[in-house]
């Protein structure tokens, strides 16, 4: 009985590292940018797209596509903040939540005109199925372990990045304070679009994963961008350590949820995340 | 009233010519003409409002130059990118300091020496003269006290081994201790070569180390000369617009 427990909190565990992959690049919009990506789920959805064509339709290698796709999101991202973002990044939260949700609008429906509403899947093998057992009830998928450890892995480089490199400490510097960032000579716009392609890298990444964890179709981003939204204020904004601690309880609360009915997996991971919304509003570990 | 000093054979002088800022509808400054050589101090006194803080930041390129030159090593600087101006020997040390308060101290003057030019001026130089920052070096610049903030504004702004540097009130606020400790490091920094300007409220001070002075009022250059050529009553007659016309320079 209680292998049935540990086995759910496991996986719990290990899907929480698939929901901190979604959460970074969000988490280093919103809590370093400061500024709401609503198109994050979306983003993440499209590039399941494009990793699906690279892989099934032209018959990449899955390796070197994901390798190709996470360099693409990243020059995506950066376009995207140069050309289209960086008009909108300094007037305020109004003008970028509208914009992102228009871009979030335009990727469903140019999804669902190329691909129909049929749903698909990037096939990985026997990575699929392979798992390892613990014990005589409780196993370890491959595949999540996988998702687990870049998700770690993910996190540790950002961390680095922002907190160990020049470019990262001027990063930090523009998102305290554009202005006085702009007055002390440091290249705002550049820096910006610099933090964009981190994103960009964190959504190609995720996308690898989700497209042969699970299927896929054109609406799904508004659902992944719910979690992400979840994970990044339970972890607190702009800690990316928090954002991996918010996904793993995200995670085991919906996997225990659905162990006392199948039913309760969503619900069970809304409810714990307003509990801990109400004692710690400012999640738990505030940057700041 | 009181002629140019005969510095005006310096080799590095920065000159700014009529120069105008609007924010908007209002006008902040209107045609001042000021100048700066390297190795001299001079101080921009005037009451709040009187447009200082609004002529520092549009010497730096962050506010628009609407009108006017800014001259400095035979070339035009007035709305040129602030990264530039700092490259070409121009720092400044702003107003309310401005540090980046989540940051260390170590990153934020990496920051300014990273934006800087090289230079004699390493953190080193700046440890030596501000002590206290050694010590804090790793903790975030807003748990300090405004005195050792106001110490890594400097420092930052010096980090930048600049040939002209600003200073935006930065006595504001601080023990007279402190202040007399941060003028002591200017007038170091004026002895290697440097050019300061200094804007301050508070007239005494400013004009005990200044080689010369400017006195602004409404945006506007009310009087001008060498702080020993020109008693206090004059000075604060034309600081606070009591003066009459024919005293205007």
């Amino acid at each position: 009985m209680t292998s049935i427990w540990l086995n759910q909190i496991i996986q719990g565990i290990l899907v929480g590292g698939l929901y901190a992959l979604y959460a970074s690049g969000l988490s280093l919009s919103v809590g370093i940018l400061r500024f709401v990506n609503i198109a994050h789920g979306d983003l993440i959805i499209l590039a399941c797209f494009a990793q699906f064509l690279f892989v099934v339709v032209f018959g990449i290698p899955p390796v070197l596509a994901a390798c190709v796709l996470v360099v693409v999101c990243a020059i995506v991202a950066w376009l995207m903040q140069k050309y289209l973002l960086d008009r909108i990044l300094h007037h305020g939260i109004m003008p970028t939540v509208l914009v992102t949700f228009g871009i979030s609008i335009c990727i469903q429906n140019s999804l669902l005109g190329v691909f129909d509403a049929d749903s698909r899947k990037v096939p990985a093998g026997d990575l699929d199925i392979a798992s390892v057992a613990l014990t005589d009830d409780v196993f370890i998928g491959v595949l999540p372990m996988l998702i687990f450890l870049s998700a770690v892995a993910l996190i540790f480089v950002l961390n680095y990045f922002l907190f160990s490199t020049q470019i990262g400490t001027r990063i930090r510097a523009v998102a305290e304070n554009p202005d006085t960032a702009n007055l002390m000579g440091l290249p705002t716009g550049r820096l910006y679009a610099v933090s964009m392609a981190m994103v960009g890298v964190s959504i190609g990444l995720t996308a690898v994963f989700l497209s042969i964890w699970t299927n896929f179709d054109a609406s799904a981003g508004q659902s992944r961008l719910l979690i992400a939204f979840e994970v990044v204020v339970l972890g607190g904004l702009g800690s990316l350590w928090g954002t991996l601690i918010g996904g793993i309880i995200l995670g085991v609360a919906q996997a225990v949820g659905a162990q006392f009915d199948a039913g309760w997996q969503a619900l069970s991971g809304h409810i714990v995340f307003l509990a801990i919304f109400l004692v710690r509003p400012r999640g738990l570990f505030p940057r700041d | 009233m009181v002629s140019e000093s005969n510095k005006e054979t310096a080799p590095s002088r920065l000159f700014v010519k009529g120069l105008e800022v609007r924010h908007g509808f209002f006008q902040a400054v209107h045609g001042v003409d000021i100048s700066v050589a390297a190795g001299e101090v001079v101080s921009i006194i005037g009451a709040n409002g009187a447009g200082k803080s609004s002529l520092l930041t549009a010497l730096m390129g962050a506010v628009t130059v609407s009108a006017g030159s800014v001259q400095w090593r035979e070339q035009e600087i007035a709305n040129a990118a602030t990264a530039d101006i700092i490259k070409s020997g121009i720092a400044l040390v702003p107003e309310g300091r401005r540090l980046f308060a989540t940051l260390t101290v170590d990153e934020n003057l990496n920051i300014g020496q990273s934006t800087g030019r090289p230079g004699p001026i390493d953190k080193d130089t700046v440890f030596t003269w501000f002590p206290a920052l050694r010590e804090h070096r790793f903790r975030k610049a807003g748990e300090l006290s405004g005195g050792q903030q106001q110490m890594v504004a400097l420092g930052r702004a010096m980090l930048a081994n600049p040939e002209i540097l600003l200073c935006d009130e930065i006595s504001l606020g601080l023990a007279p201790t402190i202040v007399k400790d941060m003028y002591k490091v200017l007038l170091d920094l004026r002895d290697t070569g440097v050019g300061i300007i200094l804007v301050e409220q508070d007239i005494t001070r400013s004009l005990d180390v200044a080689d010369r002075f400017y006195c602004m009022l409404e945006g506007r250059i009310t009087l001008e000369g060498n702080p020993g050529d020109v008693d206090r009553d004059t000075v604060a007659r034309h600081y606070f617009g009591t003066h009459t016309e024919e005293e205007q320079t």
